[in-house]
Parts: structure tokens; C-alpha cells; sequence
């Protein structure tokens, strides 16, 4: 910005920051901070936005420029520190690096720095960023071997790092979020040694005693996320009560999804239960469980081919046209005759199933 | 087979386009693999073309009892919209063409497309090769060929025909 467009934004900006103090409205602190931004402050941005939060807390345009402006503050010092890194590299550095790109959502090229670091002087910090980038990246994707991965850096920054708990503490998550609740009983007792008396570890060894039992190991829990795409915790978490969001019932949505032209079958399913529009008996029942097999098959498909969690498959054929939206908590699909469907049918099916409908409402068809 | 993967790859948000056999053997690809599939153990470690049409085609093998079950034939169009990026695959009998496009591109871009280098690709099977290699043993018909354009000399005459 030039000196001239300094000057005159001075005036604006004193003039916005007396309006926000007449009158501490969103839309007035939003105003200050777009100034703030114009004029390429964005320290400030930050500060006012903070500010606005606070007290208007969820405001979407307030939080946006929030994020934005973090997210440019984090690039600059991304490039100053690779700019660094390039004339001379220092671990203090390739930490600071690998950290941010880790908060800024830049997995793999926070992991590229941790491999960088690690092959600069074989630092067990590299190895346990590089551990953290990719048990992120094994949430999103849910790969089998990128969880195997995480355990083997885990083991890696275990024997360099030999006082330090935190690559416990990421096994202890690995193994709680699939369900291995033997290694992560194991992993709790490992970080007992370490701390004997700790009242929340000892909790936490107990409620892991008593699941331990019949738990899968490792290789095992890791290859049943793979398959079903879902973690542990989110099984347990699968919610058996109504949805308070949406508190509507399937079955008009099926039912207006299935009035539709040329409509063969409107299908919702969750768990083992299926909702069947259209089609009846056998057929119904047969339709539901081929859609069931699709979406497993597809889901373990998107995976291996690192595309990561399916949000919608589409198959058309000889028969008509299929869509599937496969979600956490259920799928939802369409048949039609048609060649293919419409955008209208496509929209209608994403909402279905990312309503959070009501799925206990009671069945036309259960397959 | 540039001429059929190249419009494809021009298309925007298409980041590979793998040609295969039905059965999962690569025959042409074009465009960045190791992007698109970088969930690799290794850093850097992409799953390559074989990879990548063994898995679609596996998954298309994988499928077929599934559509069975409501007698529903193997699909010739088949998108599977993911988190990271879409994957489109276009099936005909003897060929696979799969593309992998980036998180915002449509994969209805790619219908007209998709369609118009399977009609290449049956085009380009159908033309006759220009050059053909030379056969390992002389067919019937050789002594037509321009290398025997002599033997017609050597007809040996009929037995009424021989003096005396």
C-alpha cells in the first residue's frame, strides 16, 4: 500500500473505531477489522475478531476473517521459516515448521519437513512430529497402513526419546481410537512407570482392564477400521436416540424422494436396519443389501486408493442410475430408470443423509 | 494412445487418467499418480498406474455379486466422489478408462469427455496398422508376394504336355 492510501485510509479507520465504540455491534467490529485488513494488519485483524468472538460468539463472517487472517499469518511465517531453513538449517527451526503446517491443517508437507529433519541429524522429535502428521492423516483416510506406520514411529521415537511420554501418550490414542484395548492398557501401563500415582492413568488402566478382554490387537482393530471406516470410539458413539437437530422422520423423505419420475427405490439404511421406498418383499430386501455391499466395498476401495472417506458413489448401467451417499451413521441411495439423475434427486439425497434424520421411525420395508 | 488420454488430461481438475483392460493390466496413463495417491507408507511412494487400475478393476470384480443380488449388470459408469478427490471410471468391454480429478472438479465435466475417448480408442483399434512386422514363417499366398514375383517362371509343365 502506498504512503498516499495510508493517509487516507487513517481517517476511515478513526471513524470505524468511534462507530464500534458507539455501538460495539458485530457488524461494526467486523467493519474495523476489514479495515485492519485492507491496510495489511493483520495482528490486528486477529485482535479485533478475537474481541468480536467473545462477545458475539459463532458469528460466521467474524470467525471466517478470523481464520483467514491466521491462515495468512501462518503462510508469511511458513515461507520466512523455509527461507531460513534453506540458508541454514537448525532443529529449532524444522520444529517450529513441521508445528505450524501441523496446526494449519498441511499434513503431508508437515510430514515432509519431520523426514527432512530426521535425515538432517536424526533428531527422535522428527520422528515423533512425523508419528503426529500421520496418525492425523490415519484419521481423516482411516488406512490400515498409515496406522501401522504410526506404531512404528511410535516405536522409533520410543528408543531415541527414551524419558519422553508424549509417544506413549500417541499410542495410548491410536490404540483407543480403534479399539485395541490391549496394547493401549499396555501402552497406560508403560506410562505409569513413568508417573506412578497419577490418578487420572490409573482410572483410565481400569476402564481399559475391563474392556481388554476380548479386544482385537493392533493388526487386527487397524484392518477393521479399514473395512468398516470407522473408528472406535465413533462405533460406540453411534447414536441410538433421535436427533435433536432435525427431528424429522425418514419416511415422508423417502416417500417424496420415491414419488419422483421413474423412481425404482428410495433407500435408507442404518445399521442393520433399511428403509425401503418403492420397491417391495424380496425385492426390497435384496435391493437393500446390495447397497449395503456397495458402500462397504467402495469405502475400503476409496482407502486403499488414498482418496479417503467415500461421500457418494454413482453407478449407471443397463439398469438406470444409482446413487449411494454413504455417511457415519447410515447410507441413503436412489434407483432410477433414468440414465442419470437429476441435480435436484442428487441434492435431495446428500440432505437426506446428512440431515441426521430420525432413523428409528418405523419401517415401511425392513431388510 | 496420447490422442485419446490427452483431451482428457486438458480438462480441468482431472489429475490422472489411467487406460487399462478390464482385467487390471495398465495400458497408457497420463497426468500426476504419485499426487494423487501419496497415502503411501513411504513419503513420496505413489501407488502407480498398475496399482491404481488393479484396484479399480477389483473393485469393479468386487461388485458384480453385489449387483447381482437385484440382477443389475455391471454398471458402465461409475463415480465414487471421496473426501481427497473423485474418482471416475468408464468401463467398456474390452477397455477401463479411470480418471482421478482434484476435490472441486465435477465429474460431469468429464461425461462428454469421457465418451469421446472411448470412441477414439475404438477408432484407433479399428485402423489398420501401416506397418506390420514380418511374419516368422512365409504364408500360402507368399509366392504372390513381391519376393516370389519370379516362381511363375518356374511352373513346372503337365505330364501330357512333356515331349516325347
Amino acid at each position: 500500500m502506498s504512503f498516499f492510501e495510508r493517509l487516507l485510509a487513517k481517517p476511515r479507520l478513526r471513524s470505524v473505531r468511534q462507530r464500534l465504540a458507539e455501538e460495539p455491534s458485530a457488524k461494526n467490529y467486523l467493519a474495523l477489522a476489514q479495515e485492519h485488513a485492507r491496510l495489511g494488519q493483520l495482528e490486528h485483524v486477529q485482535r479485533v475478531c478475537e474481541e468480536a468472538l467473545a462477545l458475539y460468539p459463532g458469528h460466521a463472517e467474524v470467525a471466517r476473517l478470523l481464520e483467514r487472517s491466521r491462515a495468512l499469518v501462518g503462510e508469511g511465517r511458513t515461507r520466512a521459516l523455509t527461507r531460513e531453513l534453506r540458508e541454514a538449517p537448525r532443529p529449532g527451526l524444522y520444529r517450529e515448521l513441521a508445528e505450524l503446517l501441523l496446526s494449519m491443517g498441511r499434513i503431508e508437507r508437515a510430514e515432509e519437513v519431520a523426514v527432512e529433519w530426521f535425515a538432517h541429524n536424526g533428531d527422535g522429535h522428527a520422528q515423533l512430529l512425523r508419528a503426529q502428521a500421520r496418525y492425523q492423516r490415519f484419521l481423516v483416510d482411516r488406512r490400515r497402513e498409515d496406522g501401522k506406520l504410526v506404531q512404528e514411529l511410535c516405536d522409533a521415537a520410543e528408543k531415541l526419546l527414551p524419558r519422553d511420554e508424549r509417544p506413549l501418550r500417541l499410542r495410548l490414542e491410536l490404540c483407543s481410537a480403534i479399539g485395541a484395548w490391549r496394547d493401549a492398557r499396555k501402552a497406560v501401563s508403560q506410562l505409569l512407570e513413568g508417573a506412578p500415582g497419577d490418578a487420572a492413568l490409573e482410572s483410565r488402566f481400569r476402564t481399559l482392564n475391563a474392556l481388554a478382554e476380548n479386544a482385537p490387537r493392533i493388526d487386527a482393530a487397524l484392518r477393521e477400521v479399514e473395512r468398516s471406516g470407522k473408528l472406535a470410539t465413533e462405533a460406540r458413539a453411534r447414536r441410538p436416540a433421535p436427533s435433536t437437530a432435525a427431528p424429522r422422520s425418514i419416511r415422508p423423505l423417502l416417500q417424496q424422494l420415491a414419488s419422483g419420475p421413474n423412481v425404482q427405490a428410495a433407500i435408507y439404511e442404518c445399521g442393520s436396519t433399511a428403509l425401503v421406498q418403492g420397491a417391495k418383499g424380496a425385492t426390497a430386501e435384496r435391493t437393500a443389501r446390495a447397497v449395503r455391499e456397495i458402500v462397504n466395498k467402495s469405502r475400503a476401495t476409496a482407502r486403499r486408493l488414498g482418496a479417503g472417506a467415500p461421500l457418494s458413489v454413482e453407478l449407471e448401467g443397463d439398469f438406470g442410475s444409482v446413487m449411494i451417499a454413504p455417511d457415519d451413521t447410515g447410507s441413503a441411495a436412489l434407483w432410477t430408470t433414468r440414465p442419470a439423475l437429476t441435480a435436484a434427486q442428487r441434492q435431495a439425497l446428500l440432505e437426506l443423509v446428512g440431515a441426521g434424520v430420525d432413523a428409528q421411525a418405523p419401517s415401511e420395508e425392513t431388510a | 494412445m496420447n490422442e485419446v488420454l490427452d483431451p482428457l488430461l486438458r480438462v480441468p481438475g482431472v489429475r490422472c487418467v489411467v487406460l487399462g483392460t478390464p482385467d487390471g493390466v495398465p495400458i497408457a496413463s497420463g497426468g500426476d499418480l504419485s499426487l494423487t495417491v501419496a497415502a503411501e507408507p513411504e513419503l513420496g511412494g505413489g501407488l502407480g498406474a498398475d496399482a491404481v487400475c488393479g484396484l479399480v478393476a477389483g473393485w469393479l470384480a468386487s461388485l458384480g455379486p453385489s449387483l447381482g443380488l437385484v440382477a443389475w449388470a455391471l454398471p458402465q459408469r461409475i463415480v465414487l466422489r471421496a473426501a481427497r478427490n473423485t474418482i471416475v471410471v468408464r468401463r467398456s468391454p474390452n477397455a477401463l478408462l479411470i480418471a482421478m480429478l482434484d476435490p472441486g472438479a465435477q465429474a460431469e465435466d468429464l461425461r462428454l469427455p469421457m465418451e469421446g475417448a472411448l470412441a477414439r480408442l475404438q477408432r484407433v483399434a479399428r485402423r489398420p496398422r501401416t506397418s506390420a512386422p514380418p511374419p516368422a514363417l512365409p504364408s500360402r499366398d507368399s509366392h504372390k508376394g513381391p519376393a516370389s514375383e519370379n516362381a511363375d517362371n518356374y511352373v513346372l509343365p503337365f505330364a501330357n504336355e512333356m515331349p516325347g
